[in-house]
């Protein structure tokens, strides 16, 4: 389109509308914040459904036969397919826009370059990002694909014995290290992320930013609490 | 000198050297002797120069007009800031008195691919110049200068749309972007205009025509690090960029061409 041309609502073929979005800085700027989002909904309910480990085995392999019913055994892996998508567009689209800016620096960089507002967590997005990527594979080969741990038998009931498979996996210090780890970079992310992404969209308020900074840095604070708790507790306290 | 009069000071500075924009570039290290602390960065640069000329060497090349703070022509990567250390001041108002006796000062141009070296510290800022021609404006026929206050428009929507207007297109803020992004720039651009009713008809075509050109010139993508705002010698805020990024997704949901 040249510059200067009449503006007509609407007459852009949707499917260009799409690619040039999608091509555009800021259109991937934006996916990244909304499937962002939609992974922090991910990571809450997942920590809400885990925490169920505190109520004992019944609660806890109940929930996971739940999880494996629903829809007749196809709605998680409707869930499943979304995530990845989600998780795959997030990290192509972050790839890119890292490469992009790689190259807007330009052949020489700076000898001396002071950070005035930005913080680490903003300025290591892409390493924590890879970093929870490899903790994500490693937690699925964990206890859903299996491999790592040896699992143990299903319950009395004949379900997937959730609990004891969690329990059992934690009573071994390294691999509470790597979940700690991993949980400490996924702090980190959501540190820049929940700051980052409600600009991304457009938000931007003189009360409801700070209100919402301080709530999501809340939020991740809690996860990261809720989710080290589970092989901490276990580690340290469970007989 | 008489006395009362202030110290003078001598500093080292390294400066980088550049021929022209296709030589390889070096830092030279250069003896600043006799600064006065009321001088400004530039007056200090000034002297500089004399001595280089007094010897037969090639002056420093760097940017400056006005000298008052208001064309955005001065830059200046000083010491890893852009304008140097005073926050909401530019190179050219910057005085010696915020440096100390000894000082050692690293002197850069603006780093970033859409602006190429020229010589020394000078850069092409003609990327901000294709930027506005992409959109920067209002289509409207000027005719004769209306009336005072024939349009009203509130004090809130004025004092946006003013705020965004002090932005004077030096350039710090794709300096100091990791991402060497021009987003404070653009978003300053689009909002003096889209807080006004001469500017609210090609508000999103706006969006799409500025944003997709500061892709083409090679700027980065803003990844909200907020370095700019700190940077910027006017003091725009973040605000601008959200308001960019928003009317963009309208533009892109409204199916508007560029
Ligand atoms: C799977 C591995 C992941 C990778 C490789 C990754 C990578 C990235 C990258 C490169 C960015 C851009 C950083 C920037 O703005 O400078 C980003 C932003 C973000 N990420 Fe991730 N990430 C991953 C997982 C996650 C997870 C699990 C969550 C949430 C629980 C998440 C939430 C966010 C949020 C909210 C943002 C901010 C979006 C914005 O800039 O507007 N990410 N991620
Ligand atoms: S020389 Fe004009 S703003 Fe500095």
């Amino acid at each position: 389109m040249s510059e200067g041309e009449r503006v007509v609502r609407g007459a852009k073929p949707p499917l260009e509308v799409v690619i040039d979005f999608v091509r555009s800085s800021v259109g991937a700027k934006v996916i990244m914040a909304v499937t962002g989002l939609a992974l922090w909904g991910f990571v809450i309910g997942h920590l809400v459904g885990n925490l169920q480990i505190f109520q004992g085995p019944e609660p806890l392999n109940a929930y996971g036969e739940m999880l494996h019913s629903l829809g007749h055994g196809a709605g998680l892996w409707v869930v499943r397919a979304a995530l990845l998508a989600i998780v795959l567009s997030h990290i192509f689209f972050g790839l890119r826009l890292a490469a992009m800016n790689r190259a807007a620096r330009g052949p020489v960089g700076y000898r001396t370059k002071q950070s005035l507002r930005t913080n680490t967590a903003a300025m290591t997005m892409a390493v924590s990002g890879i970093v929870i990527l490899a903790f994500i594979v490693f937690h699925l080969f964990h206890f859903t694909i299996g491999g790592i741990t040896e699992l143990p038998p299903l319950d009395e009931k004949g379900r997937t014995d959730v609990f004891l498979m969690v329990f059992q996996a934690f009573k071994t210090p390294w691999i509470v290290v790597v979940y700690v780890v991993g949980q400490t970079l996924l702090l980190s992310h959501l540190t820049h992320g929940t700051v980052s992404l409600w600009q991304s969209l457009g938000l931007h308020h003189p009360v409801w930013t700070p209100a919402l900074r301080v709530a999501g840095r809340a939020l991740g604070v809690s996860i990261f609490a809720g989710n080290i708790g589970i092989p901490l507790a276990i580690f340290f306290f469970w007989k | 000198m008489a006395d009362g009069s202030p110290k003078t000071m001598t500093l080292t500075l390294h400066v980088w050297r550049q021929k022209n924009a296709r030589a390889a570039g070096a830092f030279q290290t250069y003896k600043a002797t006799g600064v006065s602390p009321d001088q400004s960065f530039l007056e200090m640069l000034d002297l500089v120069n004399e001595d280089l000329i007094g010897r037969g060497q090639e002056p420093i090349a760097f940017d400056h007009d006005c000298r008052e703070g208001i064309c955005g022509m001065c830059s200046l990567m000083i010491n890893g800031e852009p304008h140097g250390p005073e926050r909401g001041t530019t190179t050219c108002q910057l005085h010696m008195r915020h440096f100390h006796d000894g000082d050692e000062i690293v002197i850069e141009p603006w780093r970033a691919r859409a602006f190429p070296v020229v010589r020394d510290l000078v850069v092409d800022r003609g990327a901000f110049d294709r930027l506005i021609q992409a959109g920067g404006y209002v289509s409207v026929n000027a005719g004769g200068a209306p009336d005072a206050n024939s349009v009203p428009i509130p004090k809130k929507e004025a004092d946006l749309a003013m705020d965004a207007a002090a932005c004077i297109g030096c350039g710090a803020c794709v300096a100091a972007c990791p991402n060497a992004s021009a987003m404070l720039f653009v978003g300053a651009k689009m909002s003096q205009l889209r807080h006004l009713p001469q500017g609210k008809p090609e508000q999103t075509k706006r969006a799409l025509n500025m944003l997709n050109r500061a892709d083409k010139e090679g700027f980065g993508a803003c990844r909200n690090h907020f370095e700019c705002e700190a940077a910027c010698p006017k003091e725009i805020p973040r605000r601008v960029m959200a308001e960019a990024f928003r009317d963009y997704v309208t533009a892109a949901v409204n199916r508007d061409d560029g």
